[in-house]
């Protein structure tokens, strides 16, 4: 993927620990894609507002709120009504996936998985809401 | 107050949810103490002794199961009835908590009198087990 193409997939990496979000963002970016990194719900939500966004990663646990709060505000929204969205976390074993899967329609992605993994399924999401639109 | 009624110790950040939990249980006659942090938490819990936790799972610096977690490792609490309060109750797998941390999670929608219930059920345990 070219990293200076106009239409490359932008991504929106909602993540508060400063190291774990520039290694995604930074990956996300070497892949081709135009990131837009935030530390906090209410930042992703302003981007979310004033640019568009092809797809979100999301940290569950955020300093203030779950980071499906801010997921059900953008579902709210037409725009984001079918954003391919996926959640990271380092509680996967302590989450309900299955309701997270069914109500949200999200894809849950352990923190301690690869960044190859969450590059591919990233690029799956993508593939599937192109194919989907 | 009885001074023989169970000591409840009640960790929760947000000052309102709080005092409702905390006028609640009193009301009821148990004796309470409360915290806004996991390491206030932690050091009340060595320098008393706790029949019942009643942690939030949302909090500031990391989630309740962590406090969970390190309350686990000491001797005194490797058995002690937890409740954990949140109000994303939907979002966590109740019955892996329930296995891994022997928590019994509870919505905080849910009324005051239904967590008098919990209390008083995991009470009536503890008294089983003394």
């Amino acid at each position: 993927m070219a990293a200076t193409s106009p239409s490359r997939p932008h991504v929106l990496v909602l993540e508060d620990a400063p190291t774990y979000r520039q290694m995604v963002a930074s990956r996300l970016a070497e892949a081709g894609f135009r990131v837009s990194a935030a530390a906090e719900a209410g930042r992703a939500l302003s981007l979310a507002e004033h640019e568009r966004l092809d797809l979100a990663i999301v940290d569950y646990y955020l300093p203030d709120y779950p980071g499906t709060e801010l997921i059900k505000r953008l579902r709210a929204t037409r725009r984001y009504r079918h954003l391919p969205i996926i959640v990271l976390t380092a509680r996967d074993e302590e989450l309900n996936l299955e309701y997270l899967r069914n109500r949200l329609s999200v894809v849950v992605l352990s923190k301690s998985c690869t960044m190859r993994r969450v590059l591919d399924a990233v690029s799956e999401c993508l593939a599937i809401a192109v194919s989907g639109s | 107050m009885d001074s023989h009624s169970e000591h409840i110790l009640v960790l929760e950040d947000g000052d309102t949810y709080r005092s409702m939990v905390e006028h609640t249980l009193a009301q009821a006659g148990l004796r309470v103490a409360t915290t806004a942090t996991s390491v206030e938490a932690l050091l009340l819990a060595r320098q008393e002794h706790f029949d019942l936790v009643i942690a939030d799972y949302y909090l500031p610096d990391y989630p309740g199961t962590d406090f969970v977690r390190l309350l686990r490792q000491t001797d005194d609490y490797r058995n002690t009835p937890v409740i954990l309060l949140t109000a994303w109750a939907d979002e966590l797998d109740r019955q892996q908590l329930c296995e891994d941390l022997l928590v019994l999670v509870l919505s905080k929608n849910c009324s005051m009198q239904r967590l008098l219930d919990a209390v008083f059920k995991c009470v009536a345990i503890v008294r089983l087990m003394g």
